[in-house]
């Protein structure tokens, strides 16, 4: 199971995701039933993993459904070739659909090729229980340059140093610019879902000198989590 | 919060309960297996600590699981996060705050934890993700679910027995909708079924419609335009009227009304 959370690792570098240990993956992903086959499927080329799907048979509403838990695939014939695969094993299964959410990609049209409807039915609703901490995660000591003070509406405001190569958190400084937004905006902008300029014309983001928004923008980009990747077997 | 009211960790041998209780307040919520694998064979999680009960004068009254996880940013920096679910309120104690107190006790605990981030996963139809916004949980990421459909009668009804819960205004009254939905894409077969909507509520759901009874609306639609629309309506409105206005010109979407309906909706 190793290649298989290396594969993921690999294809999903550089996106938020929730990190899975060996014991995790055997937990969320690698689940077996009784008198059920493997819930696994992988593809190889030359002995190398190309792509895996594991998934599960449960009820969903009044439906039994087959769910995927997590699929990935180094290159789109091998999604293809999972994706048959899967419509192969909920038809040996007999359930009522065969199901996946996950991230908009460019490789979405496999799906729709292979007969899948699209529809947005859940939201992943996100709480910002600690700014600092999580600013902290982005701090770099060698940072210098100019001090921004954030203020999250209802959170303690938390000081930052804006420089060229990333953020510093600092306790003190002396702020040459504020930016006053809410957890919300805060956190479209962190999951790259907005714009800083979008939020700025909507008032969402407010700055004590617009002369200075640049500098926000430089501070939003540094924190910025371009792509996100929660398969639906993090969903616990 | 109620002086009767208390909130306290699941005990160990309460487990039995606990399955229980979350199939009766899910109906169905999942077997014993699945209760295994997510409640005791779920690396560092302990039922004696994730697991929060809240009671009612000892009685158990709803309850929340909280889950904790590592995620990886895109720096390679790891933070700890946590995930809510599996929250229930018991139907005798529905609409008394149950559910508040379970979603304040599920953020104390997540920060007293070091949790940087918390995550949930509610539809989008229905109040549950409107609700999660008083507890600090905002809209953030959209999911595309892609699904195969295998047996399209029991989806359609599935869906439309959920979204029963779309509350629309109240002064959608006593009005008979027809639905119609092709079983394929060359629209040769149809799967029908008739919705009475009392008070802004879909009351009543049949399989087979009588035409001999003069609907109100009758909507023609395919699944995948009328889980988007349910979807966009409490989160999107304006989107949702573009859609359907596209719908329309492209033939995707066939709307026959009464007069009577015409009213309704503009609000007459």
């Amino acid at each position: 199971m190793v290649d298989k959370i290396d594969l993921r690792n690999q294809i999903n570098q550089g996106s938020f995701r929730l990190d899975v240990t060996v014991e995790l993956w055997k937990a969320l992903y690698e689940v077996t039933r009784e008198g059920k086959p493997a819930n696994v499927i992988t593809i190889e080329r030359n002995g190398v993993l190309k792509g895996y799907a594991s998934y599960l048979v449960f009820p969903r509403g009044q439906l039994t459904a087959l769910g995927i838990l997590d699929m990935n695939a180094d290159a789109e014939d091998v999604l293809a070739e999972l994706v048959d695969a899967l419509i192969e094993r909920a038809k040996a299964e007999n359930v009522d659909i065969l199901y996946f959410r996950k991230a908009p990609s460019s490789d979405d049209h496999v799906f729709d090729e292979k007969g899948f409807l699209s529809f947005v039915e859940t939201v992943i609703v996100i709480a910002l229980q600690n700014p600092r901490e999580l600013l902290n995660a982005f701090s770099d000591s060698n940072v210098t340059g100019p001090c921004l003070r954030l203020t999250i509406k209802g959170l303690e405001p938390v000081n930052v140093k804006v420089g060229k190569q990333g953020i510093k958190v600092v306790l003190d400084g002396n702020p040459t610019l504020e930016v006053f937004t809410d957890d919300e905006t805060f956190l479209r902008l962190f999951f790259n879902q907005t714009t800083i300029l979008r939020e700025f014309l909507k008032r969402k983001v407010k700055v004590s000198n617009v002369l200075k928004l640049m500098m926000a923008k430089r501070f939003f980009e540094s924190i910025k989590q371009k792509k996100w990747y929660i398969p639906f077997g993090d969903w616990t | 919060m109620k002086e009767s009211r208390r909130t306290r960790t699941l005990q160990h041998g309460e487990e039995k309960k606990h399955f229980q209780t979350l199939n009766l307040c899910y109906a169905p919520w999942g077997d014993e297996d699945e209760w295994k694998r997510r409640y005791l064979e779920f690396p560092s999680f302990d039922i004696a600590k994730n697991v929060l009960i809240v009671e009612e004068k000892g009685e158990w009254a709803g309850g929340v699981t909280v889950w904790f996880r590592e995620a990886v940013l895109s720096n390679g920096k790891k933070i700890k996060i946590s995930l809510p679910g599996d929250g229930f309120v018991l139907p005798a104690f529905e609409g008394k705050g149950v559910f508040s107190t379970s979603m304040r006790a599920a953020n104390e605990i997540s920060r007293r934890e070091g949790a940087l981030l918390s995550f949930a996963f509610p539809a989008v139809y229905g109040h549950s993700a409107l609700a999660l916004s008083k507890y600090g949980f905002m809209n953030v990421l959209y999911p595309t679910a892609k699904v195969y459909i295998l047996k399209p009668e029991r989806f359609l009804d599935d869906f439309l027995s959920r979204t029963r819960r779309v509350v629309l205004n109240e002064r959608f009254d006593d009005l008979k909708v027809k639905l119609m939905v092709p079983l394929n894409r060359n629209k040769k077969r149809w799967i029908e079924r008739a919705l009475r909507i009392e008070k802004g509520e879909i009351k009543e759901m049949k399989r087979n419609p009588d035409d001999q009874i003069k609907y109100d609306l009758t909507v023609k639609a395919d699944v995948e335009l009328i889980i988007n629309a349910a979807s966009l309506f409490y989160r999107r409105k304006r989107r949702l009227y573009i859609i359907l206005l596209g719908s329309l010109l492209r033939r995707r979407l066939g709307l026959r009304f009464s007069l009577k309906f015409l009213r309704v909706f503009l609000g007459f």
